[in-house]
């Protein structure tokens, strides 16, 4: 048994400090908070099972999971994503606040084709070493009231060179902080517009930058499925620049399928023909240019 | 594989099946499996004492909250070394069927990834990083659970280590077996009997665990719930010549609604064994820390 308080204890680094003084805010939330809330009309949910701003399908770097073939190389893409709610407070005013964090692995795939699979019988088989993988972490706030919704996000995020790549590549240092703000325009079920900026505060590969993202989706009518479920087509734009790589715009294309449990829920699985182009959304190839086709599958929270 | 960019789209395409299908044959041929026994269980009409839920937002097997590889969200700060774990994990469960004999049915998809790092100044450079992804169908009844779990894991080396450490190939399949006993709601039994069916290293077949969860009596936070508990997890595997891994935790859940599943948790751990990073499997990893975990 080691002796954790004794010479091997290292002197509380900044992230200890930060780790306690979330415990400490979330002590005095949940001493204080709610007392005042639960008044009235008001209502206060804690952990809801779905957040109050619906996320940007359209966006490859919204919190999703996702597997993905690129269908003219071989490649893969794959994410991991949670979105946890801590609150959501309905203050009676038709308005909604969502509060929480949001977490996303995004790993890619690059097959060279078949490969050494034992080191001891020299069986081949199809290998496929990482390429590179991206991290998020981030909080927001959002609000929801009618047709509209706002969602403002301090967000982290860092790209690490897979170590199938070690060989051949030298990885970068890449690793960014932001705070972005998204206002999203819902008038009818069918149809969505969105749009919003950012500021870079942190960017230790370049110099602190704007960006600006705008998109659009568009839905058919429903049309039911087996055991009540439904299900409808789609297709999304998501554009995204970048002040850093001037010209560049990173465009998204999606059209496919979503089926969900229940018309009014934002759970659902989604499959979708995608069509990418622009800079790699992956930060250590962040200046390099990407142009793929993609069968995608969805997990939207 | 050849550069294919340039061959049009449906020659490339015709090129990306061939080269498609034996790598993901396996899987190919496990789902097309499931699906055609769903389609074959599944009735053409519900009878009124039965019922359907589709993708419900918790899964009907609740994680082993004290294995460290289960599908969760969490953060841990190891407090007698500078460095951090951090996981992100998802489960999709397609559909649970709940016939009128009382049992409880389930399938669906689980992922995850979990990540060593430290830190240096600014910076939290990554040692290393698994990833998971699975099948599961899982059933309950009563204080009974069981689940059955298809999974592949991989495990990468950090970048921070480019130059330093070799990368070794540390992947594979397994099936594994979770029975869960819970006679009352402040305690919990379970086994898990996991056997790989491919993968490197070599030499690295079975592995077996048992968990125990213990709560205390729950307390109301302005109508929300919160209790403490105390979890342990033995784990053996026959990798690296047979290592025990223990994994314990005390600490406090917090939910809004007491029967609700979903929660948070903030907990004291300690953990001696072999690491949990495949790629630093032959390491031995004696750890403290705090932990903040979100379960679905």
């Amino acid at each position: 048994m080691m002796n954790i308080w004794g010479s091997e204890f290292i002197l509380i680094p900044k992230a200890k400090i930060l780790l306690a003084k979330a415990l400490y805010f979330w002590f005095w939330l949940l001493i204080l908070l709610p007392a005042g809330l639960w008044a009235q009309e008001s209502r206060l949910l804690f952990l809801p099972a779905e957040p109050n701003f619906e996320h940007l399908i359209g966006d490859p770097r919204e919190a999703q999971s996702y597997l993905s073939a690129q269908l003219d190389k071989a490649q893969f893409d794959g994410s991991i994503a949670a979105i946890i709610e801590f609150l959501q407070w309905k203050p009676g005013d038709n308005t909604r606040w969502g509060w929480g964090i949001e977490t996303d692995s995004f790993i890619q795939l690059e097959s060279p084709g078949y490969g050494p699979y034992s080191l001891e019988t020299l069986d081949y088989f199809l290998i496929f070493p990482e390429r590179v993988s991206d991290l998020y972490l981030g909080t927001y706030l959002s609000e929801s009231s009618g047709d509209l919704s706002n969602r403002l996000e301090f967000l982290h995020d860092s790209s690490q060179l897979g170590d199938g790549f070690f060989g051949k590549e030298q990885g970068i240092i890449y690793t960014r902080s932001s705070l972005r703000f998204t206002s999203s325009f819902q008038p009818s079920d069918r149809f969505r517009l969105y749009a919003g900026t950012g500021y870079y505060i942190q960017n230790l590969y370049g110099q602190p930058s704007f960006f600006f993202h705008l998109g659009t989706e568009l839905y058919t009518a429903s049309f039911g499925a087996p055991f009540g479920t439904m299900g409808r087509g789609y297709f999304t734009y998501d554009l995204q620049a970048n002040q850093d790589v001037i010209g560049v715009l990173n465009q998204n294309f999606e059209l496919g399928f979503q089926w969900k449990w229940k018309k009014d829920t934002h759970q659902a699985i989604r499959f979708a023909l995608v069509y990418y182009n622009g800079n790699s959304p992956y930060g250590q190839f962040y200046f390099q240019k990407d142009d793929h086709w993609a069968f995608s599958l969805y997990f939207d929270p | 594989m050849p550069a294919i960019s340039s061959l049009g789209l449906l020659p490339a395409l015709r090129h990306y099946l061939k080269f498609l299908v034996p790598c993901v044959g396996p899987g190919l041929k496990v789902s097309g499996s499931v699906g055609l026994l769903m389609l074959l269980l599944l009735p053409s009409t519900v009878k009124a004492d039965e019922e359907w839920i589709f993708l419900p937002p918790s899964p009907l097997f609740q994680p082993l909250i004290d294995d460290p590889r289960e599908p969760s969200t969490s953060l841990i700060v190891h407090t007698n070394e500078n460095r951090y774990e951090g996981a992100a994990g998802a489960t999709a469960e397609f559909f649970r069927y709940l016939p009128p004999d009382q049992t409880k049915w389930a399938i669906g998809l689980f992922g995850s990834s979990d990540i060593l790092f430290t830190q240096m100044g600014d910076n939290f450079p990554i040692k290393a990083s698994d990833w998971y992804i699975g099948l599961f169908f899982s059933e309950s009844y009563g204080a009974f659970a069981s689940r059955i779990e298809y999974e592949h894991q991989s495990a990468h080396l950090g970048d921070s280590l480019q130059g330093i450490q070799v990368p070794i190939i540390y992947n594979g399949e397994n099936v594994n077996l979770t029975e869960s006993f819970q006679p009352w709601e402040d305690i919990r039994f379970a086994v898990q009997i996991e056997k790989w069916t491919s993968g490197l290293p070599e030499g690295k077949k079975f592995s077996t665990s048992i968990e125990g969860e213990l709560y205390s009596p729950g307390i109301d936070i302005d109508g929300t719930f919160m209790r403490g508990y105390a979890a342990a997890n033995l784990r053996w595997k026959d990798e690296a010549g047979g290592a025990l891994d223990q994994n314990f935790e005390v600490g406090v859940q917090w939910k809004f609604k007491k029967e609700e599943t979903r929660d948070l948790r903030v907990a004291f751990v300690y953990y001696n064994g072999n690491s949990q990073f495949g790629q630093l499997y032959l390491n031995h990893d004696e750890h403290m820390g705090i932990g903040i975990y979100f379960d679905p």
